[in-house]
């Protein structure tokens, strides 16, 4: 089981401001020895609808940092972000907007 | 002299109950990071700060910045690279380091407040912080 994100979400003016801190080795199969191992699908949903969606590559760093504003949310709404790495692991955390 | 031995040995198997004790509910470390050179400095600290949360993830971590060092803590920053220091200062946000930025310096060198990251506490001075901090047992580091 991969570790736990870390995520904030809060209001910022009228847009909920998230931000994301995910654990992952992001090796870009590029190192003798070391396959390529990096997330490739991220969601992020308020309220189960969903309000980005990424398609990731090698070049992202290791242990990525993901920030990013959408409108519609409000304070006590649930944020839940997702991915999907290309061994096919994944882990989904949630945090609620404050 | 056998009363002497076994004596000796009974302490000393209590100083080492106490001591292990001690290692089970131990605090955790709390480090205080001093700054007040340019932007020149900064990656390198922030480099320090991430290496030490990597070896010990429970360490609390403050970083206190004063005269030149709050440079890398206003709006638009850029290392020497050119590259912003945004990123990095989030990224310790999320890990739980604190950045406090002087107000002594603010004034003096006429540095609005609203240019200060959002991510940085604006404390009274600098140093006063720092001394505060290493009253509460903060370890003291200026790399």
């Amino acid at each position: 089981m991969p570790d736990p994100m870390k995520i904030r979400a809060a209001m910022a003016g009228d847009k909920v401001e998230v931000k994301v801190l995910m654990a992952h080795e992001m090796e870009t199969g590029q190192r003798k020895g070391h396959p390529a191992w990096f997330i490739q699908n991220v969601t992020a949903t308020c309220n189960g609808k969903t309000v980005l969606s990424a398609q990731w590559g090698p070049a992202v760093s290791k242990n990525p940092f993901l920030s990013f504003r959408f409108h519609g949310g409000k304070p006590g709404d649930k944020v839940t972000i997702s991915w999907v790495d290309n061994h096919g692991e994944k882990r989904t955390d949630e945090t609620t907007i404050s | 002299m056998q009363t002497i031995v076994r004596r000796m040995a009974a302490a000393a198997a209590f100083l080492f109950a106490v001591s292990g004790a001690a290692m089970a509910g131990d605090p955790p470390i709390r480090v205080v990071y001093h700054i007040n050179e340019s932007v020149q400095k900064a990656p390198a600290v922030l480099h320090n700060i991430a290496n030490e949360l990597d070896a010990e993830p429970n360490t609390k971590i403050v970083l206190v910045a004063h005269g030149p060092g709050i440079d890398f803590l206003l709006k638009g920053a850029k290392d020497p690279k050119g590259n912003p220091f945004t990123p990095e200062i989030e990224t310790l946000g999320m890990r739980g380091v604190e950045f406090r930025v002087c107000n002594n310096t603010l004034k003096s060198r006429h540095i609005d407040r609203s240019r200060v990251v959002e991510d940085a506490k604006i404390v009274p001075s600098g140093v006063a912080e720092i001394a505060k901090l290493e009253s509460q047992g903060y370890v003291y580091l200026k790399p």
